[in-house]
């Protein structure tokens, strides 16, 4: 119990680093309203259309919209000597891992699936299917953090490599991407829906295990190369 | 109390960073009065480290960062009455609800002082401890130092200005190693200690 008192308490306290730069919070949200919006407008007036293809560019703006917040997962952390302090004073790493996952997909990701209903509207997206796109969202975006924080604790102190990143982890986002848009085919049968979301929530737990570990025996040797 | 001395980049950091435990070290075998020697992985947890960088969030208010700090310092959470003592001594009291922003170099490392003072480990790794302080604060930087000697703790210090023989009861005290005895171009200091 120890361990998750302690787990409560960084939670507790990286939502208070978050919320101390709110403003924040708007690079994400305006970039993915601004990629979902440009396809309407881009494509002109095709309903038809743009409804095959809505669940899809929902799903790559949030894709892309992730990308954009993992540096700031560890990356002011390395910096400032926060991490180093975590390595000599032995408190968990794995702690750590997960309080910046679930603090940052709570703070950056979640108003963006609040909001996708919204865009949806745009996209000509069935709005009897906003709950189901954003239970899938949900369970997709967690996994997609819970990936990056690995692909971000890979990277070399202060050297921030987008490109680098992308060719690790963007591999391992298809599958959620082919999952995810694929159950909420207006033309695919309702079984899909049920598969697609068992598929991501499996893919949650597997992440949970796994990307607290991994990322700590990542962090450990960033932090002793810088 | 030992002073590691030499030129810069000579690896006194890395030292004390090996010791804590930030800086896994391949063999290497530590002791002191009163513990039996260890291998240097099992010794990091008898240490305390006091780093060079100054890891405060420019967000957060100097009360909240102190709160966050003694996080690492100390392994349960600290009474507030024991971090506001800390605050006073380290005369940051009244700053305790300004941004951490507005801090400037010594007062932030007086504020990483506040926050390691609270530890219990019996031996204190101090990198530099004593950049940007004035010398009030470093005459008290150097009161703590005894007393905890006093209380029967190790200091292992690095340090480019002994700031501590303002006081003369810690100067015998203080054993002096010279780092480039050991660093040899061909060995290296990894392999010296």
């Amino acid at each position: 119990m120890p361990y998750l008192y302690e787990l409560f308490w960084e939670v507790r306290w990286q939502w208070r680093l978050l919320m101390a730069q709110p403003k924040a919070l708007l690079n994400p949200l305006l970039f993915f309203c601004l990629i979902t919006l440009l396809f309407p407008l881009a494509l002109g007036h095709a309903p038809d259309l743009l409804r095959q293809a809505a669940p899809g560019l929902i799903w790559v703006g949030l894709t892309l919209s992730v990308f954009l917040i993992l540096p700031n997962l560890f990356m002011p952390d390395l910096q400032d000597g926060t991490l180093r302090l975590w390595v000599a004073c032995r408190r968990p790493l794995s702690v750590y891992v997960l309080a910046k996952w679930v603090t940052h997909w709570a703070f950056f990701v979640l108003p963006l699936i609040l909001i996708a209903p919204l865009l949806g509207v745009s996209l000509y997206l069935d709005l009897s299917q906003s709950w189901l796109m954003m239970t899938l969202l949900g369970f997709g975006s967690f996994a997609m953090v819970g990936i990056g924080t690995i692909g971000v604790a890979v990277m070399q102190k202060g050297h921030y490599n987008p490109f680098l990143l992308a060719v690790l982890i963007l591999p391992f986002y298809v599958p959620i991407l082919i999952f995810g848009a694929g159950s909420l085919q207006p033309s695919s049968e309702s079984m899909a829906f049920a598969n697609g979301l068992l598929f991501l929530a499996g893919l949650v737990i597997f992440t949970l295990f796994l990307a607290p570990w991994a990322a700590t025996q990542m962090l450990k040797l960033t932090v002793a190369q810088s | 109390m030992l002073w590691l001395q030499g030129p810069n980049g000579i690896g006194k950091s890395s030292v004390l960073a090996s010791l804590s435990g930030g800086l896994p070290a391949e063999k290497g075998q530590v002791g002191y009065p009163g513990v039996e020697i260890l291998p240097i992985a099992m010794f990091a947890s008898h240490t305390a480290w006091l780093g060079d960088q100054n890891p405060i969030k420019p967000g957060w208010t100097v009360w909240q960062n102190l709160t966050y700090l003694s996080r690492f310092y100390c392994s349960q959470t600290v009474d507030p009455s024991a971090l506001k003592g800390q605050l006073q001594a380290q005369n940051l009291w009244a700053e305790r609800h300004q941004s951490a922003v507005c801090l400037s170099f010594g007062q932030k490392k007086r504020l990483m002082l506040a926050a390691f003072l609270l530890s219990r480990q019996p031996v204190w790794l101090l990198d530099e401890p004593a950049v940007g302080l004035d010398q009030t604060a470093r005459h008290a930087l150097a009161g703590h130092m005894l007393e905890a000697l006093d209380a029967g703790k190790q200091i292992i210090v690095t340090s480019h200005e002994p700031f501590w023989q303002t006081l003369p009861l810690l100067n015998p005290r203080c054993i002096k190693l010279d780092l480039c005895a050991f660093s040899s171009p061909e060995t290296g200091i990894r392999e010296a200690f």
